[in-house]
């Protein structure tokens, strides 16, 4: 369960005559185990900041954010790293990747992390490259001079490929053909099964419809 | 006449005197260098002003004294030196090893085994093994203080890896006392198991370094090794074509323009009394 | 004295003549993790990282590190031995530059195997071995074992130095600048390399950059400096998207996109 509580944000930009740019005040919000909460709203509406303040990323001006009722606002870092390596995975949109580092590397690293053997881990990533229509001509390339919709699909592998309690979503589809959409969903659809808990922002109407259990305009929380 | 003008053996008595302190403490620390003001000496350094320096400071009226180069009793520096001492000191001088008190070797121990009361006298170029790792004798003096000595066998290791087997083959560094690495000065690795329980005084004299140090009577004087790697005391392979020798040290000499050659013993004293019992016990 | 960091600085201050190099910082490090300290030339990141490893003396403070079985040793008042022993075995230190790091008159085995020896091993085959494995692991043909560093790139120098480091399984790294002589290509494989060891191994590193990008792909954890004060902390993406302190803006909005 993910829970917000009188979350605001705002920004202080040192480099442009100190501006101050509040982002949001008094967020309330909670996420169940197994649900599917989608935000919507234009951009620059603030998506991606909500999204970051719940992996730890920006932290919020004021309040609590409690991840199966531990609050990542207050933890030391230590632990949040750890919520981070072994609960909760963050998709963005960009693939960050050390350059020159293989694609079956990069997939596989992420279990041999959690303490998987390494022949396991190809097997799984193997799997999972195949499904998601990766040419097994590219397992051995760094993903950094592939298309868009690869390095997104690669992106999502990484992530994926851990059987992670939380997954956060931030338009994980954005620059996917229909086929590949359909794929994701249903990764997507046997992560909730699963009783995971997911926070996801997508532009496309029709997959929130799919696989939404809740949509939630974040300009109500300004 | 002139020589009457000099002390015995040459040095002045508090020369003597702060050199014998040095040897006193080098025996009291086996393999440590004992820093000391060498004196200037009335021939060019690299022809042994240490171990001059350290006979002259040993020497008794009553002694016998040898003095070999590589092993030979008659060679130039030898001769010089010996008739150096016998000016200065007017002791007996022999070539016989049995019958000396004192030897000073450049770069051999001689064949037939020391005993106790007898002085071996090294001349030294490099007191310090780790010189040619380490060029800083701040850093090298560090080494021997914390003991950090590895990088001795990583010099054994470039040797294997180089040449398949530890090809340094004279000034073998060993390790004195189970304490101080020392060098053992460029005698061949040959020679180094009779450092080892040796009931002699072993003296050790660098003139220009500046550096005494010592191995007193039947110390443990290990050459260092690896397991897999052991030791080996090599000599050339051949017998020596004076005496018939199998055990001794061998010097290969050119005897033709036409490349011959021939393997003699490098101990002159030792082939000399080898030749001798055969003439008298054929 | 029970903690769970491997090393821990408390309230550390060094300064040279009038100028304070560092000011009281405070940092732990925990096993396994890597902590990125990134600032400006001067602004005290290399002191800091030399009054870690027991280089400099700091003028107050502490800094405990603690080996394998519990035992913490104060670094600021350690004995020489003791400090170099520690060296050879539960640290290591990769210079910035790999000739600092190197012997560059001994073959890349004799460099790699140099510290099995200094900490008593005396089987040339075993220490060859494992000096053949290592350079495999950095990938560096093994067949270039007996080669002097001379003759290899920057880049496979730099990875030479990392076996040197790393062949006695240390339990914390130092790295100044580890890729900051490199080309651009190169510095990408000694970063996924560094973070596979570190990984593989469960070390804990300290490296010292101001390439915020090697930071922002190796490091758990990031340290801003400036002025010899630690400006703003925190997990890496945290400081590097939503950074607090005007310097760490100023940081951030100046690096260049490709």
């Amino acid at each position: 369960m993910i829970e917000l509580k009188d979350i605001s944000k705002s920004f202080r930009l040192y480099t442009q005559n100190s501006a101050k740019i509040t982002v949001f005040k008094d967020v309330n919000l909670t996420v169940n185990r197994g649900e599917l909460v989608a935000f919507t709203g234009k951009s620059g509406s603030g998506k991606t900041t909500l999204m970051k303040m719940i992996y730890g990323n920006y932290l919020p001006s004021k309040g609590s954010i409690l991840v199966d009722k531990t609050d990542i606002t207050k933890i030391n870092l230590q632990d949040l790293i750890r919520i981070r390596n072994h609960k909760m995975g963050y998709i963005s949109q960009f693939l960050r990747v050390i350059p020159r580092v293989s694609t079956m590397n990069i997939v596989s690293d992420s279990l041999i992390k959690l303490g998987s053997e390494k022949e396991d881990a190809l097997a799984q990533a193997s799997e999972l490259l195949n499904f998601l229509d990766i040419p097994r001509k590219l397992w051995n390339l760094s993903p950094l001079t592939f298309s868009g919709g690869e390095q997104q699909r690669i992106n999502i592998a990484r992530a994926m490929i851990c059987n992670y309690p939380y997954f956060l979503l931030d338009e994980p589809t954005a620059s996917l053909d229909n086929k590949n959409i359909e794929k994701v969903i249903t990764l997507i659809d046997k992560l909730k099964k699963n009783g995971c808990t997911i926070i996801g922002i997508f532009h496309d109407e029709m997959i929130r419809n799919e696989i939404a259990d809740r949509e939630i305009d974040v300009n109500s929380f300004k | 006449m002139d020589e009457l003008k000099y002390n015995f053996a040459y040095l002045d008595e508090q020369t003597k005197k702060t050199i014998r302190r040095a040897i006193l403490k080098g025996l009291s620390i086996p393999g440590y260098q004992v820093p000391f003001s060498s004196r200037e000496m009335p021939m060019p350094y690299g022809w042994g002003t240490g171990g001059i320096q350290v006979t002259s400071s040993c020497i008794k009226q009553d002694d016998t004294l040898k003095v070999i180069d590589q092993g030979s009793d008659d060679t130039t520096n030898a001769v010089s030196i010996r008739n150096f001492f016998k000016r200065v000191t007017n002791v007996q001088t022999t070539e016989d090893t049995n019958k000396a008190t004192i030897i000073q070797t450049r770069h051999r121990i001689p064949e037939i085994p020391l005993v106790e009361k007898q002085i071996l006298v090294y001349q030294v170029p490099t007191p310090e093994p780790f010189r040619f790792l380490e060029p800083s004798e701040f850093e090298t003096r560090k080494i021997h203080a914390l003991k950090e000595y590895g990088i001795m066998h990583l010099k054994l290791y470039e040797d294997i890896s180089k040449n398949g087997h530890i090809s340094t083959s004279y000034n073998y560094p060993v390790l004195v006392d189970d304490n101080y690495i020392s060098a053992p000065s460029p005698i061949p690795k040959f020679d180094n198991p009779k450092m080892n329980n040796n009931p002699a005084i072993q003296l050790f004299g660098a003139g220009r370094e500046q550096r005494i140090y010592a191995i007193p009577p039947y110390t443990k004087v290990i050459s260092l090794d690896f397991e897999d790697y052991p030791f080996e005391a090599t000599k050339a392979n051949a017998v020596c074509q004076l005496c018939g020798a199998t055990d001794s040290y061998l010097d290969e000499i050119i005897i033709d323009n036409a490349g011959g050659r021939m393997f003699v013993c490098s101990d002159t004293n030792y082939c000399h009394n080898n030749l001798l019992k055969k003439i008298y016990n054929p | 004295m029970n903690m769970n960091e491997i090393i821990k600085i408390t309230n550390l201050t060094k300064s040279f003549g009038n100028i304070i190099a560092c000011s009281s910082i405070t940092l732990e490090v925990y096993p396994g993790e890597i902590v990125g300290i990134v600032g400006e030339s001067g602004s005290g990141k290399t002191t800091l990282l030399k009054c870690a490893s027991g280089l400099y003396k700091p003028d107050s403070g502490e800094v405990f590190f603690r080996s394998d079985d519990n035992y913490v040793q104060n670094i600021c008042n350690i004995s020489e031995p003791d400090l170099r022993q520690l060296m050879r075995t539960d640290w290591s230190f990769i210079h910035q530059n790999p000739r600092d790091g190197l012997r560059m008159n001994i073959s890349a085995g004799g460099n790699i195997g140099e510290k099995l020896m200094a900490i008593g091993n005396r089987h040339y085959g075993n220490i060859r071995e494992a000096a053949a494995a290592w350079l495999e692991k950095v990938e560096i043909d093994s067949s270039r074992i007996d080669e002097l560093p001379s003759n290899f790139s920057g880049g496979m120098q730099q990875r030479l130095q990392i076996a040197r480091c790393l062949i006695t399984e240390p339990k914390l790294i130092y790295m100044d600048e580890p890729t900051g002589g490199l080309d651009v290509s190169v510095q990408a494989k000694i970063l996924d390399l560094i973070k596979k060891l570190v990984e593989e191994l469960n070390i804990a590193a300290v490296i010292v950059t101001h390439d915020l990008g090697v930071v922002r792909l190796l490091a758990d954890r990031v340290l801003v400096m400036k002025d010899g004060h630690i400006v703003e902390q925190g997990i890496t993406d945290q400081v590097l998207d939503d950074p607090h302190h005007a310097y760490t803006q100023l940081l951030v909005s100046s690096i260049i996109q490709v």
